[in-house]
């Protein structure tokens, strides 16, 4: 056995921990902790649920089992399936978002049916396998009684961020960025103003969350007590959960067109350049079979449709929320699986977050590409975002991938657009001739061609 | 004053469940578990809480010990 190296989220509780060895996701649990998943295992609803990919494929792990990283010595330790791409929820969109939701709530709802629940309600017990939410926290699962714990965790990182976003319009990505534990009921009720209050599921989820969390000054033991002898029992817990389904279930965005959503309808393209490009890009993808394609800038993803083909993951990042929303809901319904799309500003990725900055990690740590595509990015980098050009290209090196990229040149309408927003003069090192050497600098430049209408070159790079 | 964050969200969970979930937040003991006294009923009930031998709990709790929910 090699190194152990503990999952930086994993500390919280004491009966459960993920760590990592020899590539593996391993779960060591205490006498209690395994007690839990002895219930678990015996139930119904778990095999039903793995076997149809919501709950994370795990089973006891059969060799010897290291001891944990702090040195904790374990009751029983499991292994779960990997996770190809860890993903958080300050970066999945609405519909993305809404379904992590419903799985968790369905996962909870056909445990409570056979008297188990589940300790926590956080969006970060869900993961996306391309574009499948599975529940991976087996940790969370422990024998119910009483209210559902995680009701006001599910209120603060998965309810009150789609219902800004559905009643409101209200982008919630960098408000779940900014606080790994969600949007406080208070700060929400602020939003809601007026009649704003009566939309639908805000006056009970929202309104009167935070009035009760004013006036309701003992501890929470007391008044589960208080509400078991009152009768609250599994029964109405799974009203609750069943209820809030079906709030989820309704909550829908209403869009205005972005500068993005539309595109492919204004972008410069000829249809000969479209067709010169998509047939360069296949032909790199088709050369060499691949385990992971980062998609950056993926805006549509018409590129990583095409990717998907060829490689068993692909990464679709683009930090247009309407964009991404819309191919999450056409991967899901032409039954694309191994596609995860991603909301994030390429130019403002997701940093290291939580205890000590290692509890959610930066992006770069946790996408390992052996492809990157980067197709009508570089200008917008350089010249919208201000980036020098030996940045971005630094940039795209530091993948340690194949590269396809793609360089708009200064005559290209779209070059030329982004070009008058800025004073004269100021990005006259934003040239092909300069960009190829900084390529050949990086990379071995094994393909390059200019696509028809004479403004875009595409090139194939190799680390 | 530190407030048990978790603790309103209990009894919402409840009226979230509907008229059952209603009926059981009626017939709980408010007394015990609302702040809604004056400052003077507040004190007044803290001192009948410290003399009084039954298992009430203070109506102002500081519950400097919360334990953090775990996270995932």
């Amino acid at each position: 056995m090699g190194s152990v190296l503990p999952e930086p989220a994993s500390f919280r509780d004491p009966d459960s921990a993920v760590f990592y060895a020899d590539g593996r996701v391993l779960r060591g649990l205490s006498e209690q902790g395994a007690s839990d998943w002895r219930q678990l295992a015996g139930t119904d609803f778990f095999p039903r649920l793995v076997d149809q990919g919501q709950i994370v494929r795990t089973a006891p792990y059969q060799a010897e089992a290291p001891p944990g990283p702090r040195g904790q010595s374990w009751s029983l330790v499991l292994e779960h399936e990997r996770i190809p791409v860890v993903s958080y929820p300050f970066e999945w969109p609405f519909a993305m978002l809404r379904e992590a939701a419903i799985c968790h709530l369905e996962v909870l709802l056909a445990a409570l049916e056979e008297n188990i629940t589940t300790k926590d309600g956080t969006a970060y017990n869900v993961q996306f396998v391309g574009s499948r939410p599975v529940f991976v926290d087996l940790g969370s699962f422990e024998a119910a009684s009483g209210p559902w714990p995680g009701y006001r965790q599910f209120c603060q990182t998965f309810l009150f961020p789609l219902l800004i976003q559905a009643h409101l319009r209200i982008a919630y990505q960098g408000l779940l960025r900014g606080s790994l534990d969600g949007l406080q009921p208070v700060d929400v009720r602020g939003m809601f103003g007026g009649l704003r209050r009566f939309r639908r599921g805000v006056f009970r989820h929202v309104y009167l969350h935070s009035v009760a969390e004013r006036r309701v000054t003992s501890s929470s033991e007391s008044v589960k007590a208080e509400l078991g002898r009152a009768g609250f029992g599994t029964e109405l817990a799974k009203a609750t959960v069943a209820k809030t389904l079906k709030l989820v279930r309704r909550l829908e965005v209403k869009r205005s067109r972005t500068a993005w959503s539309d595109y492919r309808d204004t972008c410069s393209y000829t249809d000969d350049d479209a067709a010169a490009k998509r047939a360069f890009v296949e032909a790199a993808l088709a050369a060499r079979p691949s385990r992971c394609v980062l998609d950056l800038g993926a805006n549509d993803g018409a590129y990583s449709m095409l990717a998907a083909s060829y490689a068993q993951q692909v990464v679709a990042v683009d930090g247009d929320e309407a964009v991404i929303d819309g191919l999450y809901r056409r991967l899901r319904h032409d039954g694309v699986a191994n596609v995860l799309p991603l909301v994030m500003d390429l130019s403002d990725p997701s940093p290291g977050l939580g205890w000590r900055n290692r509890e959610r990690a930066p992006f770069a740590a946790r996408v390992r590409p052996d492809v990157v595509l980067s197709l009508a990015l570089v200008h917008h980098l350089a010249i919208t975002a201000n980036v020098p050009l030996p940045e971005v290209v630094d940039w795209l090196h530091e993948f340690g991938a194949r590269l396809v990229v793609e360089f708009v040149d200064r005559p290209d309408p779209m070059t030329r657009r982004l070009l008058s927003n800025k004073p004269a003069g100021l990005f006259d090192d934003y040239r092909i001739d300069h960009f190829e050497e900084l390529l050949a600098a990086r990379f071995h430049i094994a393909e390059r061609q200019v696509v028809p209408s004479g403004t875009r070159t595409l090139y194939l790079c190799e680390p | 004053m530190y407030l048990d964050a978790g603790t309103g969200s209990l009894i919402v969970s409840a009226v979230v469940a509907g008229a059952a979930g209603l009926g059981v937040v009626l017939r709980m003991s408010w007394r015990r578990i609302v702040g809604f006294f004056s400052p003077k009923q507040r004190a007044e009930a803290q001192r009948a809480a410290a003399q009084g031998p039954g298992d009430h709990d203070s109506t102002v709790s500081e519950r400097a010990d919360a334990p953090a929910e775990p996270r995932a």
